[in-house]
């Protein structure tokens, strides 16, 4: 659904990733971003992540504060934002 | 020729489902059927947001702000039980009423041999309960009130925005069984203060059998009924805190969950006011059709606009079951007699233990049915 320059950087497994308390939590913001335009894309944890849920929601640096203000007028609580480089 | 068959037994399970509902159950188990919450695939993933889409739209239908606190169950039954058995605690105290179904009396049966005290409420001449009798009845221990939104031999809809409201009052937790009601009517969490909603999935939320739901209110603190996997990531010996993985250990019926949001989403679509108005047309003329025939009695309000969409009644010298056959068998018309899993309500009718015949039908019923069912009760009640 995204265009390609942003699905091929969505690809990689380096870069911005958002971890949740629950698959819930995990399956909701992949909702709200797709409805808000915030291209992301769900991966399994990357090692030494703690994520309950075993996923996390990649998305692109330059999305991030938006991210974060999304999910912050939503009342989601982002238990971490990770950098795999 | 012979007659084609029309199922007027809604009130146990709906027949037949929207076709939306069927694709989306064939859909998921062909093309999703991963596991959600197990993995990180693709089709695990496909099967997480089935189970997500399938929960919002069941809190939207029920108006409640955060979808993580539906937690889908096997049925009415099981949510019901969690209700109870998971706030009760031992030498407290329950009230309920005379009418309810054995997935209420059957879990506070259990409960009182453990010590647990339970008080019964009266009922007027039409099944229905008020707040006042209920004020009369709470102590200082009274742990939970758990009531029938409507009864399903009565089918009076019971009036509990008041109970709601007395309930939050003082501070006793609310749990409404939603079996009957639940997809055929508004019912709002927050306007009518409920603490708990149980519901099944496979009667009026048009999903199949072995799902159902339950609505745990934010202020509410329940012990789970089951313990275990929850899905991936950390993996510690105790249940999460957090919903709705606290209340979901095991794989879930993804295929039936999935058929219960396209059920849902078919409600909304719909509208309730569309539903609704259908349900009481059709109750309505079965009333006016059997209402005063010599030999008929007639079960709970005459007024349409007072029931859901069920009317039980009795032919007088003829076992309720016999009768259920003889619809079946001579009329292809599909019917319940008997007991309806509800002891105390045919007690309080004078039915039991013969029970009585129920018609209950559902959206998809018409009016030409209805007139076909009127017709044979007619027969078989003067003496074919």
């Amino acid at each position: 659904m995204w265009e390609a320059e942003k699905r091929e950087k969505l690809r990689k497994r380096e870069g911005t990733f958002l971890v949740f308390e629950t698959t819930h939590l995990t399956m909701k913001v992949e909702s709200l971003f797709n409805n808000n335009g915030i291209a992301n894309r769900l991966f399994p944890k990357a090692k030494g992540v703690v994520s309950k849920c075993g996923l996390m929601v990649k998305i692109l640096e330059s999305d991030l504060e938006k991210a974060k203000g999304l999910c912050e007028k939503e009342g989601i609580i982002i238990n971490e934002v990770v950098i795999v480089e | 020729m012979k007659k084609p068959a029309i199922y007027m037994d809604n009130a146990a399970t709906s027949f037949p489902k929207p076709e939306s509902v069927y694709r989306a159950v064939e859909e998921m188990m062909r093309t999703r059927g991963g596991n959600p919450g197990r993995s990180g695939h693709r089709m695990a993933l496909a099967a997480n947001r089935v189970i997500f889409d399938a929960r919002e739209s069941l809190a939207n239908l029920f108006s409640i702000k955060d979808s993580s606190r539906l937690i889908f169950t096997s049925n009415a039954t099981e949510a019901l039980n969690l209700a109870i058995k998971g706030i009760v605690g031992e030498g407290s105290h329950v009230i309920t009423s005379g009418i309810e179904h054995s997935s209420i009396t059957r879990p506070l049966s259990a409960l009182q041999k453990k010590g647990v005290q339970v008080s019964k409420i009266d009922c007027d001449k039409d099944g229905c309960f008020h707040a006042e009798e209920i004020k009369k009845k709470i102590k200082n221990n009274t742990s939970l009130i758990a009531l029938t939104h409507a009864s399903n031999v009565i089918g009076t809809i019971e009036p509990v925005a008041g109970i709601g409201a007395l309930a939050r009052e003082r501070n006793v937790p609310f749990l409404l069984d939603a079996a009957q009601t639940a997809g055929t009517m508004p019912i709002d969490v927050n306007e009518l203060k409920i603490d708990l909603l149980a519901a099944a999935g496979h009667k009026s939320l048009l999903g199949m059998q072995g799902t159902g739901i339950l609505y745990i209110a934010p202020h509410i603190n329940l012990t789970p009924l089951k313990e275990g996997g929850t899905g991936a990531g950390i993996s510690g010996d105790e249940q999460p805190l957090e919903l709705p993985d606290r209340f979901e250990a095991g794989t879930m019926n993804t295929p039936g969950i999935a058929g219960l949001g396209a059920g849902a989403r078919f409600i909304l679509e719909e509208g309730f006011p569309a539903i609704r108005q259908k349900e009481m047309s059709l109750i309505k003329r079965l009333i006016e059709g059997l209402a005063g025939e010599p030999g008929i009695t007639i079960y709970g309000s005459l007024h349409a606009e007072e029931r859901v969409s069920l009317l039980s009644f009795n032919i007088k010298g003829i076992d309720s079951s016999e009768v259920a056959f003889r619809l079946d068998d001579e009329y292809g018309i599909m019917t319940r007699g008997g007991l309806h899993c509800a002891a105390d309500a045919h007690k309080f009718l004078g039915t039991y233990p013969g029970g009585c015949v129920r018609l209950s039908p559902g959206y998809f019923n018409t009016m030409e049915e209805i007139d076909a069912v009127i017709a044979a009760v007619r027969e078989i009640a003067g003496g074919k």
